[in-house]
């Protein structure tokens, strides 16, 4: 299997099959990152056009050949928080709402599968903590990769991604200790 | 080290960022303290749930993005295209063009060269058939005299000029 330093060389040389290439190895990815940041399948496929067309867009400009997979990712992050910021405080409102709703409804929270309870409390979680443990858990980004996508040290992305933990070992104890 | 401390090891620990000496000393911590243990537990239940979690793909979008990726492809292409058409167009003009002076100048040339060689003959000729008239007739001398160009012009055949017999000009 080609690497993506070589997928992305020869994409620059103007190669289709590269871009497919790298496009079927990253499509899921950046389309799990996306929604389980926005939380809306319909944003999240628009998120995800347009990083595939801004990638086909800019292939001349892909000079962190080795760096790829931080790049596709830092470019869906910056647009999902620009999605995020434009959908602006009316989608806040309703989310603190439906949040207020759920505290309501523990017991059917409590009664459904421990998985789903942990991806709803990651839901749950403001977007700069979510991002950081989408990019760990899911997207299995090492400390670095994850430094670059976000744009900071490998020290500080240490320090969020326990932050990020905490909060959610918060949300989710009451419902593990009722559990056992 | 306070437990706060210690998690936020845990927390490293779960993703393999914890070197052996320090990690060693995090199990030691473990072994004594409950609010640890749970911690950790629910790190690991964390990184199931998440590692399980299956999301599908919309197809859908392969679509919409091959087809928007192919919007935009031709920029290069649909200008090499232009360039070839463009070129195919002035290739095919000048080549027509060129063949329609040719076919119109061999037509006008042709008519023009028929007008004057009929009157050179008419005007030669009879000039000739005087000038040189002992035989009365010259219809083969006439011709290859109306293709010398000097006697197109002067309607005077040189001197260096040989008469020769019909017969064997034919």
């Amino acid at each position: 299997m080609a690497s993506d330093s070589d997928l992305v060389r020869e994409l620059r040389q103007g190669s289709d099959y590269a871009f497919a290439a790298l496009y079927e190895r990253y499509k899921l990815p950046v389309f799990r990152y996306c929604l389980k940041m926005l939380r809306d399948v319909d944003a999240a496929k628009d998120v995800v056009q347009t990083v595939f067309l801004r990638m086909y867009e800019h292939r001349d400009d892909l000079v962190f050949a080795d760096r790829f997979k931080a790049w596709i990712f830092a470019i869906a992050r910056n647009h999902c928080f620009t999605h995020l910021r434009t959908r602006g405080r009316t989608m806040e409102l309703k989310e603190e709402v439906e949040q207020e709703g759920e505290v309501g409804a523990e017991d059917q929270l409590a009664q459904r599968d421990e998985a789903e309870m942990v991806r709803e409390a990651i839901g749950k979680l403001g977007p700069e903590d979510r991002e950081v443990v989408l990019l760990r858990e899911y997207e299995n980004l090492s400390y670095k990769e994850i430094a670059e996508v976000v744009g900071v040290t490998e020290s500080a992305v240490k320090s969020r991604l326990f932050k990020a933990r905490r909060r959610l070992y918060d949300l989710l104890k009451p419902l593990l200790r009722e559990r056992g | 080290m306070t437990c706060e401390e210690y998690e936020e090891q845990l927390s490293a620990f779960v993703d393999g960022e914890v070197p052996l000496p320090e990690s060693v000393q995090v199990f030691a911590h473990l072994a004594e303290c409950g609010d640890c243990r749970m911690f950790l537990g629910a790190l690991m239940k964390v990184k199931k749930s998440t590692s399980e979690e299956e999301i599908a793909f919309p197809e859908e979008l392969d679509e919409d993005i091959f087809a928007a990726v192919k919007q935009l492809r031709p920029v290069p292409v649909r200008y090499n295209l232009k360039q070839t058409g463009f070129l195919g167009r002035r290739l095919s003009w000048s080549f027509g063009v060129a063949a329609t002076a040719v076919i119109f100048a061999f037509l006008v040339g042709g008519a023009l060269g028929s007008f004057v060689g009929i009157r050179s003959v008419h005007e030669v000729v009879p000039t000739a058939t005087v000038k040189y008239g002992e035989q009365g007739r010259q219809p083969a001398a006439v011709l290859i005299i109306y293709s010398l160009p000097e006697v197109q012009s002067t309607g005077i055949i040189p001197a260096k000029y040989e008469r020769v017999q019909s017969d064997t000009i034919y």
